[in-house]
């Protein structure tokens, strides 16, 4: 998702990262949890508090967390 | 194909039929570093394409331990010919082993994502690190009881068939086990890693 948004391909952010671009795919299916250090870079990279990046839950989609937004206003 | 028609690339050089040197000279004019020069001359394709599928590597794991077996095959079948029949037929399947695992080994260890069998740490990201140390310690855990049984093995051949049949067996057993210990994590690697993913793939919109 925050990689779509900044239009980023994989290799893109795998050479900003230095990573290797298959990494950044593991990453984003959930199939690899990463270091702390490299947590962080990324988090980094993306200007975003580590928390906006990673949870140990799944993150709800946006729709949701929209309209319970609005419901709840 | 290049758009800047005033600076073809120099794929569309070589192919407009200029000869390297003056191709050569071009680069140069260009301001290009050794290494780009190196790369514009032979454009490697994407890594992804590079490290080919599983079922390919797969196939090229069973071949290459399947080729020790063909190798014990035939020195069993060796036996039944003249020692010196037996002597020149070990050494051509010495020879065939070697080079054959060498083949295999090298092939694979280009295919298992940017050679993390064989790079130093420092060469790969932490989870290319985290999957070759995966694959050692499996590795390790099949070498270990392998060793062990071949030693003992090797000294009862020894003892049962004293002469150039026990020592003919005693050098497939320590071939066996030069073979694991040299290919065994490339090769463990190279049957795990999933199908590579294109390395180039469109920019989300």
């Amino acid at each position: 998702m925050l990689r779509a948004e900044r239009r980023l391909s994989r290799q893109q952010l795998a050479e900003a990262l230095a990573i290797n671009y298959q990494t950044v795919g593991y990453l984003e299916r959930g199939d690899y949890n990463p270091s702390l250090e490299l947590a962080f870079r990324i988090a980094e990279y993306f200007e975003l508090p580590i928390e906006a990046v990673f949870s140990r839950q799944p993150f709800a989609p946006m729709s949701s967390q929209l309209y319970g937004k609005e419901e709840s206003a | 194909m290049n758009e800047d028609l005033e600076n073809p690339s120099v794929a569309e050089l070589k192919r407009s039929g200029m000869p390297p040197k003056q191709v050569l000279a071009e680069m140069k004019r260009r301001g290009m570093t050794s290494q780009e020069m190196i790369d514009a001359w032979s454009p490697k394709p994407p890594v992804s394409s590079r490290v080919g599928s599983r079922s390919l590597r797969r196939r090229v794991v069973i071949a290459m331990y399947g080729t020790y077996l063909l190798i014990a095959l035939g020195l069993q079948l060796s036996f039944v010919a003249s020692a010196r029949w037996m002597t020149a037929g070990l050494g051509v399947l010495a020879v065939v082993a070697i080079a054959g695992a060498t083949l295999s080994n090298g092939w694979l260890g280009r295919r298992t994502y940017v050679n993390a069998p064989q790079l130093e740490d420092r060469e790969l990201d932490e989870r290319l690190v985290q999957i070759k140390n995966q694959a050692y310690r499996t590795a390790y855990k099949i070498i270990t009881p392998s060793v062990l049984v071949a030693g003992p093995l090797a000294y009862l051949l020894l003892s049962i068939e004293p002469g150039s049949h026990g020592i003919a067996h005693a050098v497939l057993i320590y071939g066996f086990i030069a073979l694991l210990v040299t290919t065994l994590p490339t090769a463990v690697m190279a049957w795990r890693e999933p199908d590579p993913e294109p390395e180039i793939e469109p920019i989300p919109a």
